[in-house]
């Protein structure tokens, strides 16, 4: 193995340092957004793990994501008010979307099914699950208490009089025999529990994956992406090692999955949804689909640049004493402005194939590399100043500006 | 089952082979010759479709000359994609897939922005005929029949023309016919062009039984894949049989789960297309399950199990 070097632990300085003061540095509003990000960012690390390492292009990560969420909601929501853990619904959710990862993989790679067909099949799959968690509106769809509402999206049911929090999707929520009272993990003013929750578990899949690529398991793989003949030649057999990461990467993507039902306290079919599939094979491709960060990075940019694209109207009302070609250039505009998402990441896409095949991470981090004195003594010493002013504006008032 | 009642059991399935078939010949073509999966297939579908819209609604064409416009509209597009972004992916499959993803995005995002995203839809003047107790739309049979031409026109395309020998000469080996003097990049133009115009072909048969909408793609983008997956490396063969296979399928237990949930055998006039979309998820995820098993124990797909027996 290679030493980590010091380019690596400035890295690791210039990401850590700012998302640890994150809670005290901004408003709730900030520590909740940036928890979806990462959380995004979990789904394109599997992504990033089969495809970068495995060279299997899965556009169905969102299938075991969903499952998950659906999953960890079904359980959830029938057994947070008995038991007020929700320990049984992650090892649920876990479980649904490791075993759903092993049965397609199986007849995938058993079926000695090749890459883009791979794909296709992968596809399909979170394509009928959408289908089938949108008609699943009527009143037989009900486990329990949840209740899986269709397009409405999943909600629990019970005594109208009951508080309307009841029938959310309960946070991750840990109550251990030592523990005198249940501890939830949320966001908001008061905690930032659920924050770093979500930081710690990205953290750690990221170190789990490094430590898993590096295993036999890893180097097979990334033998199996160069030359899968060769690999097999070699007396391994390839399908096994197919399964066993596409599996892990299943059950990576489904834990991304309850994290988002308990980040959002809801999960609707949406997240078996081509637009979802899409982005999340966008955050990779633009991060750099052979680094493990480039996942969290494109879910990052993307995000904010999807969400900031949504927000904005331009114009405003359009006066009626505007000439004609005017507001109809105008009203363009807001139209373009108005489909951007789904423009921007076609245009993401096309424009990373075309021209930039590695993505971003890669040539930033070799950017990092050649100027690392300068990180070391001008970027880190700024970012400590930058996020030390923010907390004691935050929490003291302290503002110099 | 009454006699009546297995009629119209027939003719469903005749309709869901109908559809597999109009929604993967484009594919299928584009996939067998040129190894290319192209992820917009579904939006050329689409704007095939919103060109029947625009003729009708707003040139105030004849519906049959919408019909005729669409295939040429979005084979002019395809050829258009093919010149500025798939020429310069040739050789890297998974690019391809994703940049014509990209594409798909695109054009989704386009016709949303030209058009509005509402559903509209296209009028038209046939009427249902009686199988015993049941009716059924007479468009149905028209769009068999349509189908049945294409693929025809497809095959004498390919069989018996000058373009048709050059073509499968430029698949069969790119660097051979390229040496015979056959302009080979022109080639791959054109045969993705014309499974563009395929797709438009389809988008178009279709709007006026469904909802025009910039979305509409979506919808059936997973079972022309299935379809063309399960039905292997011969073109027209492997297409047929798997859309024949999987249309059976499709059909009946979409007809099977219909009745289980009640709506029952009768459709209300024309524009009700109960096999696509949400209501029919049955049978499509019986179509998945089944593509998945089958392709486990045929890798190569329907035709190339049979082109192995051979």
């Amino acid at each position: 193995m290679r030493r980590p070097s010091s380019t690596e632990a400035l890295a690791a300085l210039l990401l850590l340092l700012p998302l640890l003061a994150v809670p005290w540095a901004f408003k709730p509003y900030t520590a909740n957004v940036l928890a979806v990000y990462m959380i995004y960012g979990i789904l394109a690390l599997s992504l990033s793990l089969i495809w970068g390492y495995a060279g299997i292009m899965s556009f169905g990560q969102t299938a075991f994501f969903g499952i998950g969420a659906y999953a960890y909601g079904a359980i959830g929501l029938n057994l947070v008010h008995r038991t007020h853990q929700t320990h049984l619904a992650l090892l649920g959710g876990l479980l649904a979307a490791t075993l759903l990862a092993a049965v397609v993989g199986y007849f995938m790679f058993y079926g000695r099914i090749s890459d883009v067909y791979a794909s296709i099949i992968t596809m399909a799959l979170t394509l009928v699950l959408f289908a089938f968690a949108v008609s699943t509106g009527g009143d037989e769809w009900v486990i329990g208490v949840a209740r899986f509402g269709g397009f409405n999206g999943m909600f629990g049911q019970g005594e109208s009089s009951q508080n309307i929090a009841n029938f959310q999707i309960p946070p991750v929520t840990v109550w251990l025999p030592g523990m005198a009272a249940p501890f939830p993990f949320k966001i908001n003013r008061e905690s930032a529990a659920g924050y770093f929750l979500v930081l710690g578990v990205s953290g750690v899949m990221y170190v789990l994956a490094r430590a898993l690529l590096a295993s036999r398991l890893g180097r097979v793989a990334i033998g199996i992406r160069e030359n899968e003949a060769r690999v097999a030649s070699l007396g391994y057999d390839t399908r096994f090692y197919k399964l066993a990461l596409f599996t892990i990467a299943g059950a990576i993507a489904g834990l991304a999955g309850m994290l988002f039902a308990a980040w959002g306290r809801f999960v609707n079919p949406d997240r078996f949804g081509l637009g979802f599939a899409a982005s999340t094979v966008v955050y990779v491709l633009l991060g750099g689909r052979t680094t493990l960060l480039g996942g969290f990075v494109g879910a990052a940019i993307m995000g904010y640049l999807t969400s900031y694209l949504a927000e904005i109207v331009p114009f405003g009302t359009i006066p009626g004493d505007t000439a004609p070609w005017i507001a109809a250039l105008m009203e363009g505009t807001r139209r373009i402005v108005r489909e951007a998402p789904l423009l921007v990441q076609g245009a993401v896409l096309v424009g990373v194939v075309l021209a930039l095949e590695d993505g971003i991470t890669p040539p930033l981090f070799r950017l990092l590399k050649r100027h690392a004195r300068w990180g070391w003594w001008i970027v880190l010493p700024a970012v400590i100043f930058y996020f030390g002013h923010r907390i004691a504006c935050q929490q003291a008032d302290l503002c110099l500006y | 089952m009454s006699l009546d009642t297995l009629g119209i059991v027939a003719l469903e399935i005749l309709n869901s082979i109908t559809i597999l078939v109009l929604l993967a010949l484009g594919l299928a073509l584009i996939f067998g010759m040129m190894r290319i999966v192209n992820l917009a297939q579904g939006e050329f579908s689409t704007a095939g479709a919103f060109t029947v819209l625009t003729a009708v609604r707003y040139a105030h064409l004849p519906l049959w000359a919408g019909m005729l416009l669409a295939p040429l509209v979005v084979g002019a597009i395809g050829i258009a994609i093919e010149r500025l972004i798939i020429r310069r992916l040739y050789g890297r499959p998974l690019d391809v897939m994703l940049a014509t993803w990209g594409v798909s995005l695109l054009l989704i995002g386009l016709i949303t922005v030209i058009f509005g995203a509402v559903t509209q839809g296209i009028p038209f003047a046939l009427g249902n005929f009686q199988v015993g107790r049941y009716s059924y739309p007479e468009y149905r049979i028209v769009m068999t029949s349509v189908a049945a031409s294409l693929m025809l026109g497809v095959y004498l395309l390919f069989r018996y023309t000058a373009f048709g020998r050059r073509a499968r000469a430029t698949i069969a080996n790119p660097q051979m016919a390229s040496a015979a003097g056959i302009n080979t990049p022109r080639m791959f133009m054109l045969t993705f062009g014309l499974g563009a115009g395929l797709a438009g072909a389809a988008g178009a048969i279709m709007a006026p039984i469904v909802g025009v909408v910039p979305t509409m793609g979506v919808l059936y983008i997973a079972r022309a894949f299935i379809t063309v997956v399960v039905g292997g490396p011969v073109v027209l063969l492997g297409t047929l049989s798997s859309a024949s296979v999987l249309g059976f399928i499709e059909a009946l237990i979409s007809r099977f789960s219909l009745f289980k949930i009640g709506t029952g055998g009768h459709c209300a006039p024309p524009p009700c297309e109960i096999s696509i979309g949400g209501s029919a998820f049955f049978g499509q995820i019986a179509l998945l399950i089944f593509a998945i098993v089958l392709l486990r124990l045929l890798p190569q797909g329907l035709s190339g199990f049979w082109r192995e027996r051979e």
